[in-house]
């Protein structure tokens, strides 16, 4: 079994080298029927690719201990929903469905596009064919998920996962993460072709704009939800702390997002063409480089990273695909003159050129204060870090220029804006903001912010403010844009409100899923906003204490402690009161696992959308007496991940297929190729869901599995058989530690 | 996406549609150059900024050792330094606040108090990194304390690419 894995995985990439070539013979010569072969390369290479993937899942479901990655990754106790999460726990298991990732979509790419852009496809096909060569090449002899055990030091039980990694959202937050930065070699594939055809039109914007969209949605469900984990599990009250794992893969979502205001601008206008080549090749460079540099611990973070070998593999990779990149660019460069110039500054195109500006600007900062601390290091041997206050006091300003820019971006006219434009388009967004921002941030601060007892620095409050202020402006406009629309099609069409609304996304999807995905980034900021405000304390109880953080007490009631055998249970008990009055009890705890010497923190939070209340047990003293807490109280935090629900609705607004698009993946042999294309979609959006369902309803997330775990007789459990790593998988073990949850 | 084009809904917010055939009209005359220049000027002067000010707020990070050997140079920086914390230097119990103990590395040692809540994994013996200032007494007052993994966590393969953190607080 493990070599028939291993034997795809080899036979993947002899294909792939194969596809490549005979991709570029079509792309010289024109001929279909050597772009034919290099198609159906590609689709083979996704088969052996898939087959190599179902065997390590395969593996790993049935606890195939011969396998080195399956023990390191996993143990017997295990519930199958992190069997599965562990495919892309360890490091060969990641890199398989990268490259998974990256076949399919090439896969796709080149299905849909069986019959349209015949001059590019040879080119894209050969790219994403050589890419994946690349990535195999260091899969198969960097990092092989099918290395065995030697039967002299066979485990009887694996290591298992972290405890810390187990929870729901650490199973969907790498593969959503890697979906993205893989998924980003397609429009960066057309972006090549067309450096290497010479096309001056703008056939690769339109092929881009269509998947560009698709590694956005993933980078931005990724990041995010890798800040939920850290906000849920490790207990310092944040979600971004500016560490160079997270920063690594908010660069390519940057660029990506400057990339797809700038790639409309050339679809309409004409305009940028360099500018847009030049971005794309950015976003790719971005994606491996954050790849780089979190797989081969270059940076020490906060992160612990396995020095491995396949850095190096990785470096050269990188290295190959900057000077190809470039030198094509600089190839090409007199070729991509725009053939049109800016008409006024006042005008969206200007707007969307500061965007992207803005946002080439925080990937600079954000870049700089990454990269900086290890070039320092390696020049004059003294180790450095750059703090996040460092780049909080640079990201922030820019954000709050870049949320007016949505706002004006989204008003103002194409090409040239005049007065009278202006004041039609201008003055009620404007008005609102003038009034309504100090009405809202009056009304919270006579309600609720002045009792949470914080003054924020002058320079604090004046960024909220004006973040604030933006939000509202935004808001407005966003506001207006739909009013105007519905106003519209009633006129024109004799509509309902509600089906007008409708019409609108069904027409314009793109334009209208656009503003939702504005919306949901300021219900973004208006979290980040409510930072200026956040409470914290660190505080040590006797039992009985009270303490007062903002306007909440805490009391503390004790410890209750579990001991299930091989592992210890420590829940603190606090009633929370508020002006006197009970509220809720909050229990905080602590768990240790099996035989790990490590403690892991269980975070209690009550999340409503005025405020978090956050409480993290840190340690006791050894009679249980007195005990240390972390608390916060930060307000507004709810709204980021409900903007992040709404960011995913918009993107989905702006991906949902057309009616001529669902028609040219034509009829698959099976005729439920679209089904399986929406299907991927709606699970996409309700993933968040579904999470939040399961960790709510089951004991996955929690301590409490591991106390299921401890009640399971060890003796019952069986041990599986010792078996020389070539042979088939030894005897399969009952899964003992699948549960049903009650 | 055609789509994108039906302007008619827009009681005017944009130019129609008249645009895609205007496409092959002359440009405008262009921006002016100087303004162009003027926009790179700031933007290189901005940048220069980020750089100069990142520099500023580098934080150095020593072993107990190095920061010792820079004497009295030490006192007023806020610094980042790594050591084992000594046995039997650590005073005050878990489940307090304001705890001082000595880290140590290659026979120099410092004393470092911190007011916040150490992280559980703390214990004698362990690596720990701390940040703060100097004071005047030599001490290192520090407002973040992190404790190096168990070492169960290091070397085998990583469980993710960005893997365990080495505390649960990170640089606020």
């Amino acid at each position: 079994m493990n070599t028939i894995g291993s034997f795809a995985i080899h036979l993947a990439l002899y294909i792939s080298l194969v596809g490549t070539a005979l991709a570029f013979v079509a792309g010289r010569t024109g001929s279909k029927r050597f772009l034919h072969a290099s198609r159906f390369a590609a689709f083979s290479t996704f088969g052996s690719v898939a087959v190599a993937a179902s065997i390590l899942m395969h593996a790993l479901i049935t606890h195939d201990f011969s396998l080195e990655y399956v023990v390191s990754n996993t143990d017997t106790h295990m519930p199958l929903f992190y069997l599965i999460g562990a495919f892309w726990g360890g490091q060969a298991g990641s890199l398989l469905f990268w490259i998974s990732i990256v076949t399919l979509f090439t896969a796709l790419c080149l299905w849909t596009y069986r019959d349209s852009y015949q001059e590019f496809m040879p080119w894209v096909t050969m790219v994403c064919l050589a890419l994946t060569a690349g990535l195999l090449i260091i899969l198969a002899f960097g990092s092989n998920p099918f290395e065995g055990y030697e039967v002299i030091n066979h485990p009887l039980d694996g290591h298992g996962l972290n405890p810390i990694l187990q929870s729901p959202k650490m199973v969907i937050h790498p593969p959503s993460l890697l979906t993205g930065l893989a998924s980003m070699t397609i429009p960066f594939a057309f972006a090549i072709a067309a450096l290497i055809v010479g096309s001056t039109d703008a056939e690769w914007v339109k092929a881009a704009r269509s998947w560009i969209l698709v590694p956005w949605l993933f980078l931005t469900v990724g990041n995010i939800l890798g800040g939920m984990w850290a906000y849920e599990e490790l207990g310092w009250g944040g979600y971004w702390a500016w560490d160079p794992v997270e920063n690594a893969s908010f660069m390519p979502w940057l660029l990506s997002t400057a990339l797809i205001h700038s790639l409309m601008i050339q679809e309409r206008r004409g305009m940028l063409k360099r500018w847009n080549i030049g971005l794309m090749l950015g976003t790719f460079i971005l994606t491996l480089f954050g790849t780089y540099i979190t797989r081969s611990g270059l940076i020490e973070s906060v992160h612990t990273f396995a020095q491995s070998a396949i850095g190096d593999y990785f470096l050269y990779l990188l290295l190959t695909v900057i000077a190809v990149s470039v030198g094509l660019f600089a190839l090409r460069w007199k070729s991509l003159k725009s053939t049109r110039r800016l008409d006024s500054v006042a005008s969206r195109e200007a707007t969307f050129m500061l965007n992207n500006w803005l946002f080439c600007a925080m990937t600079g900062v954000v870049f700089f204060g990454t990269l900086w601390p290890k070039l320092k290091e390696g020049l004059t041997g003294q180790e450095v870090s750059i703090t996040a206050p460092w780049f909080d006091k640079w990201m922030v300003p820019l954000g709050i220029i870049l949320v007016f820019l949505m706002g004006i971006g989204t008003l103002i006219a194409w090409r040239k804006a005049s007065w009278s434009h202006f004041r039609r388009d201008f003055i009620g967004p404007v008005l609102t903001f003038m009034f309504g921002t100090p009405a809202l941030i009056a009304a919270y601060w006579f309600v609720r912010g002045k009792d949470l007892g914080v003054i924020p620095s002058g320079l604090t409050s004046f960024y909220a403010i004006m973040m604030v202020a933006g939000c509202v402006f935004v808001t407005a406009t966003i506001v207006q844009e739909f009013y105007r629309g519905i106003q519209a099609r009633r006129k024109n069409n004799d509509e309902s409100v509600f089906s007008a609304l409708v019409m609108l996304f069904k027409k314009q999807r793109r334009r209208y899923g656009g503003y939702i995905v504005h919306m949901g980034m300021i219900f973004a900021f208006i979290a980040f906003s409510g930072n200026a405000l956040k409470v914290e304390k660190d505080v040590a109880l006797t039992i009985g204490e009270s303490v007062h953080v903002g306007d909440v007490s805490l009391t503390f009631r004790g410890l209750s402690e579990e001991n299930p055998p091989g592992q210890k249970l420590i829940l603190a008990n606090i009633d929370v009161y508020r002006d006197g009055v009970f509220q809720y009890q909050m229990h905080p705890g602590k768990a240790q696992f099996g035989e790990q010497t490590m403690m892991t923190s269980e975070i209690d939070i009550k999340s409503t959308p005025l405020e978090d209340v956050y409480v993290a047990f840190v340690n006791a003293s050894a009679n249980g007496q007195s005990a240390t807490f972390k608390v916060f109280i930060g307000p507004f935090t709810w709204w980021y991940w409900f903007g992040m629900v709404v960011m995913m609705l918009g993107a989905f607004i702006c991906l949902w297929p057309t009616r001529e698009a669902v028609a040219t993946l034509g009829r698959s042999p099976l005729g439920f190729g679209r089904y399986v294309a929406m299907g991927i979609l709606v699970a996409v959006i309700f993933m968040p869901l579904a999470v939040w369902q399961i960790e709510s309803s089951s004991d996955w997330g929690s301590a409490a599995r591991w106390q299921k775990a401890g009640l399971i007789d060890p003796e019952a459990s069986v041990t599986p058989q010792l078996a020389p790593p070539t042979n088939d998988r030894p005897a399969s073990i009952e899964p003992a530690a699948i549960e049903k949850s009650s | 996406m055609k789509d994108d084009y039906i302007e008619d809904l827009d009681a005017g917010t944009h130019h129609d549609l008249n645009e895609l055939s205007e496409l092959d009209a002359t440009g405008g005359q262009g921006v002016n150059i100087w303004v162009i220049m003027a926009g790179l000027a700031v933007l290189a002067v901005l940048a220069g900024f980020m750089i100069t000010d990142g520099f500023e707020a580098e934080t150095y990070f020593y072993d107990v050792d190095q920061a010792v050997a820079q004497g009295e140079d030490l006192i007023g920086q806020t610094v980042r330094i790594k050591g084992q914390v000594e046995a039997g230097t650590v005073e005050g119990n878990d489940g307090e606040l304001g705890r001082t103990f000595r880290i140590a590395e290659k026979g120099e040692s410092i004393w470092v108090t911190y007011n916040g809540v150490l992280p559980d994994t703390f214990e004698e013996g362990v690596e720990v990194v701390a940040q703060g200032k100097v004071n005047k007494d030599y001490k290192l007052v520090a407002d973040e304390v992190l404790v190096k993994c168990p070492s169960r966590y290091e070397g085998g393969p990583s469980s993710h690419p960005d893997d365990i953190p080495i505390s649960p607080q990170a640089s606020r």
